[in-house]
């Protein structure tokens, strides 16, 4: 890599780190394994980043963090690491932000039905209502069908809905809740 | 959106749940990159090492392939014996079909009932249409494991499970026989799954093939299960299922024609039982064809005789080419394309397999009985095959081939007498060059089930007569 190639790497790195770690989360649900994904990521493009599009790394690296999420349960479980250490994650124990129509009970209920989701569902629904990506662009990043999006994102509502009951599920839009 | 989907963003943007990165990202990432190209460096040295070592493992499992110990990896000899099958079309390593049944079972599965671990694909199924269905039958040799079916389609994330079952007797010698699994759409995959991650389980299997018929398909006073169209990609096979009573079953697969056998043999010994493509011919005990006398194309005659408790021996013949045959007795000239294997079910080994070219009125007629073979060990086989007549008489058909290598070239010669109850006897006699396969029409008539039929010839190797094989012609289905 030659040395504007390593200043541009080094710049995204700093700006956008944050950013790619939050994502890793999100779909892991585990610290240790979103710093790894990231990691693993950042290195990739490092290698690749001259046959990188401008200005498409990062889209390179999120989708790198997505492929080794999906890829890494597929490994064999003895070859898996587990984390059991997730207590830093939690910075603020405050109550939920200004304006949010539900509890920090209720979300940490969601984030626990979600860590139950299997990966693929958890994936779409990721990219869906994190990465606000509507379906054909996710189903572009996870490199499946349009149809297979839909189902997957099907099933995980409705296993979300179980958790929950139909009384959430029927609530309406809750503008304090959006993003 | 509802309720359920603002909670599920509120949850994913929640602040609480920020990671912060490590202190030097800078000297994080170079980590990560060093790492990889360890990682790669590592790859390419047992990349390498793996097809150096291929170059010695190419040939030995051509040469151990008649050991069935070899069968199954890891599995005590004391365990193969009669359940010794190849486990064709198991532990298939198909990344994607791995990839997929894993998705779909995890996702479709109920709460226990999900694999743990990774699972081996057993078989990948042809199309089945409506009331199709899959049989699979095996046995764990240890281990719990679930085995399940599961529907395929083109994309992953669309297969669906089907049925799963529990198979939690590692000790049993008994066959596990997995139901058809009846009303699916589309191509169908069994795959199995170890309960225990750490207790891999070891699971001989067979896919039978796609049902054709109902089960349970009554004829005569035999019983019989399924008629299945072959495993694509298997070889003819043959499988000894235990039933109820004295019935047993053999299964033979045939590779390729999209057709497959089930003879049915009672343990008392007697012969029994012809069955052919779906229905389209079906021969009773006693030679009359039930069914349409006509073969159609990709047919297969499939003959099974138990010599006693100890032997036991297989005949199949298929007609390769697509060309309609004639009916039986027909004196047509048309050459069919006629493949002949030779079986010692008691192991479900293949023992040899012959080719030969017959016109269709003479050679599709090959049914009835077999004798034995592999004399020497050296992989001579003959079959002789008493062809009902439409006249009432029966001819003959003697077919044979053996192998003994490229180094080694002496004729065979064979002679077969028909020794009758009335003391005539009918001889005929075959000369057969390495690789060719003996071919010899023998006129038959007036048997009686206290003919005789013995087979002589020289041992090819010393030059000296091989004790005659001799069997009755009541073993051959002579009544």
């Amino acid at each position: 890599m030659d040395e504007a190639g390593r200043d541009d790497f080094e710049a995204l790195v700093a700006a956008r780190t944050g950013a790619l770690l939050r994502y890793a989360y999100v779909l892991t649900g585990d610290r240790h394994r979103a710093e790894d994904l990231v990691q693993s990521a950042l290195a990739s493009s490092y290698r690749h980043w001259r046959r990188l599009e401008p200005g498409g790394a990062e889209r390179y690296i999120r989708k790198a963090v997505l492929n080794a999420y999906l890829s890494w349960w597929r490994r064999p479980a003895r070859t898996r690491e587990t984390s059991v250490d997730d207590v830093a994650v939690f910075l603020d124990t405050r109550e939920g932000t200004p304006g949010a129509d539900f509890g920090v009970d209720t979300r940490d209920e969601m984030w626990r039905a979600l860590a139950l989701l299997p990966p693929r569902q958890r994936a779409v629904v990721v990219l869906r209502y994190f990465e606000d990506l509507t379906e054909v662009e996710t189903a572009a990043r996870m490199n499946i069908s349009i149809g297979t999006v839909k189902s997957q994102h099907s099933k995980a509502l409705r296993a979300l809905q179980t958790v929950f009951g139909a009384d959430i599920a029927d609530k309406p839009e809750i503008a304090g809740g959006m993003r | 959106m509802n309720g359920l989907e603002s909670l599920l963003r509120e949850t994913l943007h929640d602040d609480r749940r920020r990671v912060e990165g490590p202190a030097d990202v800078t000297a994080w990432v170079a980590a990560g990159v060093s790492r990889q190209r360890r990682r790669l460096a590592t790859a390419t040295a047992v990349v390498t090492v793996v097809v150096l070592a291929l170059g010695s493992a190419v040939v030995l499992p051509i040469v151990l392939r008649d050991d069935p110990a070899t069968y199954v990896a890891g599995a005590p000899e004391e365990e193969t014996g009669l359940l010794a099958w190849e486990p064709v079309g198991s532990l298939i390593e198909d990344s994607e079909a791995i990839e997929g049944a894993l998705q779909a079972w995890s996702d479709d599965a109920p709460a226990g009932q999900q694999p743990d671990g990774d699972v081996y694909v057993l078989m990948v199924g042809a199309e089945v249409g409506d009331g199709g269905g899959a049989y699979l039958q095996g046995r764990s040799t240890d281990g719990d494991a679930m085995l399940a079916f599961l529907t395929r389609a083109d994309d992953l994330a669309d297969w669906k499970l089907v049925e799963t079952t529990q198979i939690s007797d590692p000790s049993s010698t008994e066959f596990v026989v997995v139901p058809p699994v009846e009303d699916v759409e589309g191509s169908l995959l069994a795959v199995l799954a170890p309960k225990w991650r750490d207790t891999p389980a070891r699971w001989l299997s067979k896919p039978i093939g796609w049902a054709e018929v109902p089960s349970e398909t009554r004829f005569g006073e035999t019983q019989w299960r399924q008629v299945f169209r072959a495993y694509p990609n298997d070889w003819l096979t043959a499988l000894g299922v235990p039933l109820e009573g004295d019935v047993a079953h053999r299964v033979l697969l045939g590779r390729g024609n999209g057709v497959a056998h089930l003879v049915e043999a009672p343990t008392s010994g007697e012969t029994t039982y012809v069955g052919a493509d779906t229905g389209t011919v079906v021969r009773s005990l006693d030679g009359t064809p039930p069914g349409p006398e006509v073969l159609q194309p990709g047919a297969v005659l499939a003959d099974s005789l138990r010599i006693g408790p100890e032997v036991s021996m297989t005949l199949i013949g298929m007609a390769q080419r697509s060309a309609v045959v004639g009916p039986l007795n027909a004196r047509s000239e048309r050459v069919i394309r006629m493949s002949v294997i030779l079986f010692e079910p008691e192991d479900g080994r293949r023992v040899v397999g012959a080719v030969v070219q017959k016109p269709s009125g003479r050679a599709i007629c090959g049914t009835r009985k077999y004798v034995p073979a592999d004399i020497l060990g050296r992989y001579v086989a003959a079959a002789v095959c008493p062809v009902p007549l439409s006249t009432g008489e029966r001819s003959l058909w003697l077919v044979g081939r053996w192998n003994v290598g490229e180094d080694f070239n002496p004729n065979l010669d064979l002679t077969l007498d028909v020794e009758r109850a009335d003391g005539t006897v009918t001889t005929a006699s075959v000369t057969q060059r390495r690789n060719e396969t003996l071919d010899e029409w023998v006129e038959s008539s007036n048997l009686s089930p206290y003919s005789r039929f013995v087979l002589r010839g020289l041992d090819p190797f010393e030059g000296t007569p091989f004790d005659p094989w001799e069997w009755p012609a009541q073993w051959l289905g002579v009544r």
